[in-house]
């Protein structure tokens, strides 16, 4: 029993270092800190380059639950959200695709400014190759 | 060990044992009746099925783990339930989820016979179980306090602005500490990127919100010295009906009131584990039985 309690008070200790470090959102992963800021939202959008040509993708129906899930993901977890599946999905769903670049918008409360602010980031992905022979 | 342990308090064995049961309950109830509540809610809702198949085995969890006789299987049982539950829908859980996992952990190590020669055994684990619960109690509340200390976000009042802007549930509670022309510039900013500045220009707002981290860390210390207890206990239980009346987070609220009631000498659980049950049963039902009124006061 102690040694469960021991870890549970500790882990918050462990907490703050995956919120400065991986962008974990306080809300998240018992961290004694729902409330201590305003919770994190990360939006996301998909482009999609084809011939050269990057484009906004269009997501609909099962793409665009799979573009929410991973935003909700990216939202709790930061960097330890995987975008593997949906980049998968996406790349099965049109052979032309060339590469995907995701634009992860995180909207948050600017402490210095007191105003609602976004930071952006692009994170692109080639289309995996082949494995030879196949 | 047991020295440290035993700061948050020690039980006689009629009165462990007692509190044990009341938090067994408790936390039994809560997790059926959370996960009847979740199916409203992604991901929950895109699996009812398997999701409504898991609540239904935590009600039956939470009826037999009512009795003693069954309290050991119903707790290892809603155990291995919620931690199916978390896996599969993670991230997407409720900190009152992990809170409930660890406490019915501790519980599932303490022997639950009440009756002969394991009675004392049962007594000394039950007491064992009940400091380390009453411990997160305290570490919980403290840690919250300086989590929003290491934010900051409290300190000049924007995280209560940012919330009295974006939920008008907040704005109504925090309406008497903020002047009129304040609480109408705040409700008209939107939750948009530009929007603010959400830093508070009401004094009172400001003591209110730097009140908060600070009773925060303050009154769990006073749970831990007996001589302050009870009145850290009432402080605490008076900061908890303060936030929620905002937060709104009542199965996190109904476990944490629950681990606060094990500081005092006598078991409250017994009272109040029906009413937590009953006032669970009025929010799950709550939009159901408003709508209900309202249609019956239709013509």
């Amino acid at each position: 029993m102690v040694g469960i309690l021991v870890a549970v008070l500790v882990w918050p200790l462990v907490h703050l270092g995956l919120v400065a470090q991986a962008r974990v959102d306080p809300w998240e992963l018992f961290g004694w800190a729902m409330y201590s800021k305003p919770a994190a939202r990360v939006q996301v959008a998909v482009e999609v380059e084809r011939a050269g040509r990057l484009v906004p993708l269009r997501a609909m129906g099962e793409m665009r639950r799979r573009v929410a899930e991973y935003a909700r993901a990216r939202t709790a977890l930061g960097l330890f959200a995987r975008p593997d599946d949906l980049l998968r999905a996406i790349f099965e769903s049109d052979p032309s695709i060339e590469a995907v670049e995701l634009v992860l918008r995180d909207v948050s409360l600017d402490l210095d400014s007191s105003f609602l602010v976004a930071r952006d980031e692009r994170l692109r992905f080639e289309r995996p190759t082949p494995p030879a022979g196949s | 060990m047991g020295g440290w342990l035993a700061w948050t308090g020690s039980d006689d064995d009629d009165v462990a044992l007692d509190k044990l049961r009341g938090v067994r309950r408790l936390v039994l109830i809560t997790l059926a009746l959370e996960g009847w509540a979740a199916l409203r809610y992604v991901p929950y809702s895109s699996s009812p099925g398997f999701y409504g198949a898991i609540a239904l085995a935590l009600g039956v969890c939470a009826l037999l783990g009512w009795r003693d006789r069954f309290a050991a299987g119903s707790v290892r049982g809603a155990l291995i339930l919620e931690l199916v539950m978390v896996v599969c829908a993670f991230p997407e859980n409720g900190n009152h989820q992990y809170l409930a996992i660890v406490w019915l952990s501790l519980i599932a190590l303490a022997r639950f016979g009440v009756e002969g020669a394991s009675r004392r055994a049962s007594a000394d684990e039950a007491r064992v179980a009940l400091q380390a619960i009453r411990w997160i109690v305290v570490g919980g509340l403290a840690w919250s306090g300086v989590m929003k200390l290491r934010y900051g976000y409290w300190l000049g009042g924007e995280f209560l602005s940012f919330r009295i802007a974006t939920d008008p549930g907040f704005a109504w509670i925090f309406a008497p500490l903020v002047p009129d022309a304040e609480l109408a510039r705040l409700v008209a900013l939107e939750n948009r990127i530009g929007a603010g500045p959400f830093r508070a220009q009401a004094p009172l707002l400001v003591v209110a919100s730097n009140l908060t981290w600070l009773a925060e860390i303050v009154l769990p210390a006073g749970l831990l010295w007996a001589r302050t207890r009870r009145l850290a206990l009432l402080g605490s239980l008076l900061l908890m009906a303060a936030i929620q009346a905002g937060a709104r987070e009542f199965f996190f609220a109904g476990l944490m009131v629950g681990g606060l009631l094990l500081f005092d000498a006598r078991d409250r659980m017994r009272i109040y584990v029906p009413i937590a049950g009953a006032g669970y049963l009025v929010w799950l039902l709550w939009s159901d039985l408003a709508a209900w009124l309202g249609g019956g006061a239709t013509p």
